[in-house]
């Protein structure tokens, strides 16, 4: 049970992290890339491509690793940028229109092909490059890759809520959530906010990605499943609120974790019953703020 | 220094503006008056940037403006603060005005953090508030800041819609006086008011809108002695 919680939180975290994603291009935009999975497969399966390749010249996997994580965040943050010029801005959103939906999913189907031409349609093992050796804490075993995933995870999170809370880019965000025009008027750019917010989106989903990789090994078709329980933490915590969407995505990582102990089958249903439940009970999620007047 | 030519502005089928001309010389206050509907908001949008200009040219310093997203207008110098405050309300207030001096705290940070004791030593009241959620202040309150937070980015020019708004008449006294004073520290001003009395007597010109079109413009002194302005306007 106890190792069912503590794997719930690591694999929770990866999802809070993705989920984190449509919580600031909804707030910018009001619009989210349904194609968030399959961002993260690209940075997955790249990211097992740069891995295994600088391990194979030789270099130090921790040094690769760093590396790789900065290399596929340069260029997840390029592909938000893109999908916000293609999929996002020539349509004129607003959250009512279903525009943005096809458009971010055809985006993701390109990818998934993509990566299947390049990749193949097989499942491919992503080694850890911290090796496969176990630690155990009270009976409790924990993989080193798990435990850097918890790290990266509390990092991650920390970065994102001082950015967002802290920065004055970060105010300028909030600015055009609140209000596009009055934030115009400030000399914010909202266009530019975001591109800013989709590269960062896109930039959780390629970190997401290299974390997750050794937990579940990638395939090309990795990102549905994965896009849409991050999606679920997000509906579950509650889009407007990064702190809700955190533990979202930590309670469904541990629900999961702990039916599958009764019968694996039943994992992926869990999810989806959890996010059924919270719309019926609290449509807001559970910690979003409730439908407010601006003035 | 603003001027403003045969603009015509539509949202959609409907006619906003149909052919306004104005103009705003260095230092002055000019007053826009008119009832409800009759373009002011959407002529003080279409200077800033905010809707898009149909036909016609607005001119500032020379150079047009037609086109420019108000992002790049309001870099030029041309601060707005719009009709109903706009206030980032889910933020403090003193966030509120880093915001107003985005463009320049990277530049200058020294120089907005002494706009920003200027503005405190404006509305001590912002000072006392400088923590609290803008959305949770008083109406008068939130017009203090609105006004603080365009003169962050110490603009030469001001364009203000309806300042006294559902205010009391202590606030309404309060925000027309600091346009006054505004004048004094050098900034051009065009406002709009519904108070037309209030704005007559402070300002030296004034136009007077009506469905899209200027329909007089004069001395405001004059203005506040015609006939059909008392009328209309003054409400006897
Ligand atoms: N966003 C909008 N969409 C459609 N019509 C608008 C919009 N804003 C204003 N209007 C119309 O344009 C006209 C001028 O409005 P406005 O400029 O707000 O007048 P004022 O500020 O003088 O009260 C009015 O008839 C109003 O109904
Ligand atoms: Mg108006």
């Amino acid at each position: 049970m106890l190792q069912a919680i503590v794997s719930g939180l690591i694999v929770g975290s990866i999802y809070a992290i993705i989920a984190q994603g449509y919580y600031i291009t909804y707030i910018t935009t009001r619009t989210m890339n349904f194609g968030q999975g399959d961002f993260l497969m690209v940075g997955s399966l790249l990211g097992l491509t740069s891995l295994t390749t600088m391990m194979a010249a030789g270099i130090n996997p921790l040094v690769a690793l760093l590396i790789t994580m900065i290399v596929i965040s340069g260029l997840t943050a390029i592909l938000g940028w893109g999908l916000e010029r293609i999929a996002i801005r020539p349509l004129n959103n607003n959250f009512m229109s279903i525009a943005w939906i096809l458009s971010t999913v055809a985006v993701s189907m390109m990818l998934r092909n993509i990566a299947m031409l390049i990749w193949g349609r097989n499942v491919i093992p992503f080694p850890s490059p911290f090796g496969n050796e176990v630690l155990r804490f009270a009976g409790v075993g924990i993989t080193m890759h798990e435990l850097f995933v918890a790290v990266c995870a509390i990092l991650i999170m920390a970065c994102l809520f001082i950015f967002l809370k802290k920065s004055m880019l970060g105010k300028a965000l909030a600015a055009v959530a609140f209000n596009p025009d009055a934030a115009s008027l400030m000399g914010i750019n909202p266009r530019m906010m975001a591109i800013l917010a989709f590269a960062l989106s896109s930039v959780l989903a390629g970190i997401g990605g290299i974390l997750v990789g050794p937990i579940t090994n990638t395939a090309f078709y990795m990102g549905a499943t994965l896009g849409l329980k991050a999606f679920a933490a997000a509906i579950i915590g509650g889009l407007d609120n990064p702190m809700g969407i955190l533990i979202g995505g930590l309670l469904l990582g541990v629900i999961e974790q702990v039916i599958a102990l009764g019968d694996s089958a039943y994992k992926d249903a869990s999810a989806f019953l959890l996010i059924l439940l919270v719309l019926i009970f609290m449509p807001q999620g559970l910690m979003g703020k409730k439908v407010k007047e601006k003035f | 220094m603003l001027s403003v030519n045969n603009l015509h502005v539509n949202y959609g089928m409907a006619q906003a503006l149909r052919g306004v001309d104005l103009h705003v010389n260095e230092g002055e206050i000019v007053a826009l008056i008119g009832r409800n509907g009759a373009g002011k908001t959407t002529l003080l949008k279409a200077i800033t940037g905010l809707v898009k200009v149909k036909e016609g040219e607005i001119t500032y310093l020379g150079q047009s403006l037609i086109g420019q997203p108000a992002h790049e207008i309001m870099k030029k110098g041309i601060s707005h603060v719009p009709q109903g405050r706009q206030i980032f309300g889910d933020q403090t207030v003193e966030e509120n005005l880093l915001l107003g001096a985005y463009t320049q705290i990277k530049k200058n940070p020294k120089q907005v953090q002494q706009q920003m004791e200027r503005e405190y030593e404006r509305f001590p009241r912002l000072k006392e508030r400088r923590n609290q959620q803008a959305g949770t202040l008083s109406g008068g309150e939130q017009q203090m800041l609105a006004l603080s937070r365009a003169l962050m980015s110490n603009p030469q020019y001001l364009v203000l819609d309806e300042p006294s708004m559902g205010l009391s008449p202590l606030y309404v006294k309060l925000i027309l006086d600091t346009v006054s004073q505004l004048r004094q520290e050098g900034k051009t001003i065009l406002l709009v008011e519904q108070i037309a009395g209030a704005a007559l007597s402070i300002s030296d010109r004034a136009y007077v809108m009506s469905s899209g079109q200027v329909e007089m413009t004069g001395n405001s002194q004059d203005l506040l002695h015609d006939e059909r302005v008392i009328r209309t306007y003054l409400g006897a």
